[in-house]
């Protein structure tokens, strides 16, 4: 799916986020970076019309976000663990999701064979999502994104409450998931490392403007590290 | 899947004790109310007029925002088939407390025909004002108010604040019961206009100070960031 920013701009008291121009292309992998308030989340929140535009218009597919909402059979999104229902069990949680999004319920079989190392469907599946540990919580909302087969993946620092296994891990599902299905990813993240694990386009964002885009090349986590050297 | 979304309705502690609380508070309400109109008692009509309102608050913030157990934001932008959650969710409950709901109105015409327009007006002021004082207290505390769980909540976790839910909606009761004696000297048309007009402006109003909470939330948000950055 494609995502376009036309002249878009939000601006709150001490500070402003504006993105004259912005194309990500279907089958794209974007990787967002930038420190605490550079405005990432607030990107991505634009993306799925959880923040209003104040100029400009962001398209999904053409499909002008705020006015339809065709984009979202194909948009699986996991920002927060707001998004998690805590008091469903594991399996019911992905019951539901399956449901919202009209698409046949997997096995918990299935779902591990997706899964691999990230998480142990059969011994989670079910406890209740309030009674796992914040990582393992991650890992059940990015795993329901993934499980609803989306052409758009959005991820606002998934990696932030994993151990380094499961960083890399993720990393590795979300790459198997890219080569399977035609699907663009927009990721956020502050793991320079273990993000560069995945080859795609980098974006930096500081003070709510884009200061890098680039398309990986071989010396890409050199140039993203020179960033924000230079910043400091 | 209709098991599911009961689970869903029900595992929630606010789903089951808003319906819960409906029931109690309605009839209540109804009741005192009927008991103090017709005997003249202050303290009896203040809290009858009291009760009433607050059971057609919690009775509209449930309904109005038809779905209560999920999280706003998520509800934004999954793909929801309102044919699938409404059947199980949204309209089980709804039709169970409307059908709670419109009972006890009919109770209280049938006991007491003249306080139909009194009650028509508590019940359209309180649509549209109890929810906005409600939002006006989420933008004093600085957090985003979630319409699907008539709560309070931060980023990720839930504040919820049931005693404000009341303690706001027993204002709202008393400030009514104000309006009352200060039309009684106008025939209670007075009172009528008053409600029923806070009611409509409450309604007009709803809308922008949900963004405005939103807005406040995030800018709150950069504004910790820009300070731990400095």
């Amino acid at each position: 799916m494609t995502i376009y920013f036309n002249n878009v701009t939000k601006t709150y008291k001490d500070f402003s986020l504006s993105i004259p121009e912005l194309h990500i292309k279907t089958g794209e992998v974007v990787k967002l970076f930038g420190k605490n308030g550079a405005g990432k989340t607030t990107l991505l929140r634009l993306i799925v019309d959880l923040v209003e535009v104040e100029n400009g218009i962001v398209t999904i597919d053409g499909m002008e976000t705020s006015k339809t909402a065709a984009w979202k059979k194909s948009t699986a999104c996991f920002l927060d663990d707001s998004f998690l229902i805590k008091y469903l069990e594991v399996q019911e949680y992905y019951k539901l999701l399956y449901n919202f999004y009209s698409i046949p319920s997997k096995s918990a079989s299935e779902v591990n064979e997706l899964a691999g190392n990230f998480l142990d469907m059969y011994s989670l599946k079910d406890k209740r999502i309030e009674n796992l540990s914040t990582g393992n919580q991650v890992k059940v909302g990015v795993l329901g994104t993934l499980l609803v087969e989306p052409k758009l993946l959005i991820l606002d620092e998934p990696i932030a409450n994993l151990d380094p296994e499961s960083r890399i891990i993720l990393i590795s599902l979300l790459k198997r998931y890219k080569a399977n299905n035609d699907c663009t990813i927009i990721l956020s993240s502050h793991d320079l490392n273990v993000t560069n694990r995945i080859t795609g386009r980098s974006i930096i964002l500081d003070n709510g403007a884009i200061k890098y885009d680039q398309y990986d090349q071989k010396n890409n986590l050199e140039k993203i590290q020179q960033h924000f050297n230079n910043s400091l | 899947m209709s098991w599911l979304y009961i689970k869903v309705l029900f595992r929630n502690k606010r789903a089951v004790f808003q319906p819960i609380n409906i029931v109690i508070f309605f009839y209540i309400g109804l009741f005192q109310f009927v008991v103090g109109a017709e005997n003249n008692l202050l303290i009896q009509e203040v809290l009858g007029y009291s009760l009433a309102i607050i059971s057609t608050g919690l009775f509209f913030t449930l309904h109005s925002y038809r779905l209560v157990s999920i999280n706003f934001d998520a509800l934004s932008v999954w793909p929801i088939s309102y044919s699938s959650i409404n059947l199980s969710v949204w309209l089980i409950s709804f039709y169970i407390s409307t059908l709670i709901f419109l009972s006890g109105f009919l109770v209280l015409v049938f006991l007491n025909k003249s306080l139909i327009f009194d009650l028509l007006s508590c019940y359209l002021f309180t649509i549209g004002v109890s929810n906005v004082a409600y939002l006006a207290l989420a933008i004093q505390e600085e957090k985003r108010y979630d319409p699907s769980l008539s709560a309070f909540s931060t980023k990720g976790s839930r504040v919820s604040h049931p005693f404000i839910n009341n303690a706001v909606t027993l204002c709202l009761g008393l400030f009514v019961f104000l309006v009352k004696m200060l039309s009684n000297w106008f025939g209670g048309y007075l009172f009528w206009f008053l409600m029923s007009s806070a009611g409509v402006v409450g309604l007009l109003l709803n809308p922008i100070l949900l963004k405005k909470v939103d807005e406040f939330v995030l800018q709150r948000s950069y504004l910790m960031k820009e300070g731990f950055r400095k």
